[in-house]
């Protein structure tokens, strides 16, 4: 049993849209970027997530500057802010990047690829380890997009992945707008990616919109969510049956309308009942 | 017995006599105020209006500025270049007869110095406040004239006091400890004369609760008013005040000359806000929402691309 089986679509809780997220009927399922929990002994959640939680929505912490793709050890500490987090919302999980953020004591402030090599899949299921050992839920792998590939790539994404989760314990976070992304970027298809990819490992998936600037798809999560992206969903989801799904939008935000439209879009192309 | 004790009541007995008295009136006018000002039972919170909330925070200024942003938010007025309204649009569906007149006002080139001083605007400015006041929220002037009547009974008493220094000073007699307790009769009879209260307990109540329910409206929040839509920015406006128009629309506020509001970050990184023109600003009103503390930091993922 996977940790949200059928929790079905949600959306990313941020404070600037937390009233229309509150007021979603049907909402089972939220994420909250951990790195905006206060940490141990600097407070308490956010009332509104505490409210959420309290009424039975799976609240999960999304990391984003863990690093686990980098070549260092993770900061115990900030894999103890994710455990925290984890126990204060009493989360069902907790996902993060596979990416680094910073390398030599410098902050990229990005989500930055990390070259597909072995010696990579081995630092990052070596970060893996250290970061489940101090939880106490499961933890799902977010793939990034990139808009470009490393030259001493070893693998293919997909095999790069699977490497990933077949050495670790670790769930897959899918993010379908990144699969859509990296193969329109890259002149690649996406469904041969879908079809090499151990979906049986899904534990979400992130649906964004995105826009397309200078000859680039732009994963922005600042646009709706564009028909082809919902189009790939669809195809995914004759493939397999996400446990759950999540809209995120993280600036820009539009009408309750147009929020409610990229839910009901995501229910529709999912299959899940409509939460709006 | 002290033979020539001022009106044969000796000093200390008199001091005693006098605090009782004071004892007994102050008590008296302090459960009455608390009768008078008390409002009804419950309100129902979610049935307030943006514009019945900032009356009951803040008084018609705010009202107006509830307004506006109602009315700027669907697009229906603009700011020219010289700082006057100007009407970009019809009447939005949920409009308000203080709406209205704002918007009527605005097509005349109004300012919003000018708005409160329009004579439908006035008029729908004491349409609410008349309603407010009947249904217990707002103290209106019967209410308050009625809530004086203690303050005038200190008064009198003060009056005595008064009276029993100038004969002790006639007698030759000490009047020190009598001063020195109506010198705080004075001020607590002049705070309770002077300090107008303008809601009722039951109103302060309701805001309270109001600025909970509301709280994803306040400024800490960056809330998104495209998502909460018109009313939902009026009700940010007015509960939380100017602040929450300055921080969403700064250029139109700017343009629109809304009154400046002082922005301070408290020591525990929550901002809080304040009025600069402290006569109007409600008392305590700063956001109390239940100690967010959205433990800063940006909500988007991982910046630029976000990628995940």
């Amino acid at each position: 049993m996977t940790p949200l089986a059928g929790r079905g679509v949600g959306i990313g809780w941020r404070p600037e849209i937390a009233g229309f997220v509150a007021q979603l009927p049907g909402l089972r399922f939220v994420e909250v970027v951990a790195e905006s929990v206060p940490h141990r002994g600097h407070g308490e959640p956010h009332p509104a997530l505490a409210e959420l939680a309290g009424a039975g929505v799976a609240v999960v912490p999304h990391g984003v500057k863990l690093s686990l793709g980098g070549a260092e050890p993770v900061d115990p500490h900030r894999v103890e802010h994710l455990a925290h987090c984890a126990r204060v919302l009493r989360a069902p999980l907790v996902s993060e990047h596979i990416a680094y953020v910073r390398a030599g004591g410098l902050e990229a402030g990005h989500l930055l690829p990390v070259p597909r090599s072995r010696a990579a899949v081995a630092a990052i299921a070596a970060n893996v380890a250290r970061t489940t050992a101090e939880l106490d839920v499961p933890l799902a792998l977010e793939p990034i997009a990139a808009l470009f590939d490393w030259p001493d790539d070893e693998l293919t994404e997909a095999q790069f992945l699977t490497e990933v989760l077949d050495r670790t314990d670790a769930l897959l976070l899918l993010d379908i707008a990144n699969v859509y992304a990296n193969a329109r970027n890259r002149g690649t298809d996406p469904l041969a990616l879908l079809a090499e990819l151990p979906l049986d490992r899904v534990a979400y998936v992130h649906v964004a919109g995105g826009s397309e600037r200078g000859g680039h798809y732009h994963d922005t999560h600042t646009d709706p969510v564009p028909v082809e992206v919902l189009e790939l969903l669809r195809e995914l989801c004759d493939r397999t049956r996400p446990p759950a799904l999540l809209l995120e939008r993280d600036g820009d935000y539009p009408p309750a309308a147009a929020l409610r439209a990229d839910l009901d879009a995501i229910s529709h192309a999912s299959g899940y009942p409509v939460i709006t | 017995m002290d033979d020539g004790a001022t009106w044969g009541i000796p000093g200390p007995t008199f001091l005693w006599l006098y605090l009782g008295l004071i004892a007994v009136v102050l008590v008296g006018t302090l459960i009455h105020r608390k009768r008078l000002f008390a409002g009804p039972d419950s309100v129902r919170v979610d049935q307030l209006t943006p514009q019945q909330v900032a009356y009951l925070s803040d008084g018609p200024r705010l009202v107006v500025y509830a307004s506006l942003t109602f009315l700027r938010q669907s697009l229906a007025i603009e700011t020219g270049p010289d700082g006057r309204l100007r009407r970009s649009g019809g009447l939005p569906a949920g409009a308000t007869s203080l709406d209205a007149a704002v918007l009527h006002a605005a097509g005349n080139g109004a300012r919003v110095s000018e708005l409160s001083a329009d004579r439908s605007v006035a008029a729908a400015l004491e349409e609410l406040r008349s309603s407010l006041e009947r249904a217990g929220l707002v103290v209106g002037p019967d209410v308050a004239r009625t809530a004086r009547r203690g303050a005038y009974l200190l008064l009198a008493v003060l009056a005595l006091g008064l009276f029993r220094v100038w004969a002790g000073v006639r007698n030759d007699r000490p009047v020190g400890n009598l001063i020195a307790i109506m010198v705080p009769l004075l001020i607590v009879s002049l705070v309770m004369l002077v300090v107008r209260r303008t809601r009722t307990r039951a109103a302060t109540n309701a805001l309270y609760d109001a600025k909970k329910q509301y709280f994803h409206l306040s400024p800490t929040q960056r809330p998104s008013w495209a998502t909460y839509g018109a009313a939902g920015a009026a009700m940010g406006v007015g509960l939380f005040g100017a602040a929450a128009l300055w921080s969403a629309d700064p250029a139109f506020a700017a343009d629109a000359g809304i009154d400046q509001v002082r922005q301070r970050v408290g020591d525990d990184g929550s901002t809080t806000y304040s009025c600069s023109t402290g006569s109007s600003c409600s008392g305590g009103s700063s956001d109390s929402g239940g100690g967010s503390s959205c433990g800063g930091g940006s909500s988007c993922g991982g910046g630029g691309g976000c990628g995940g």
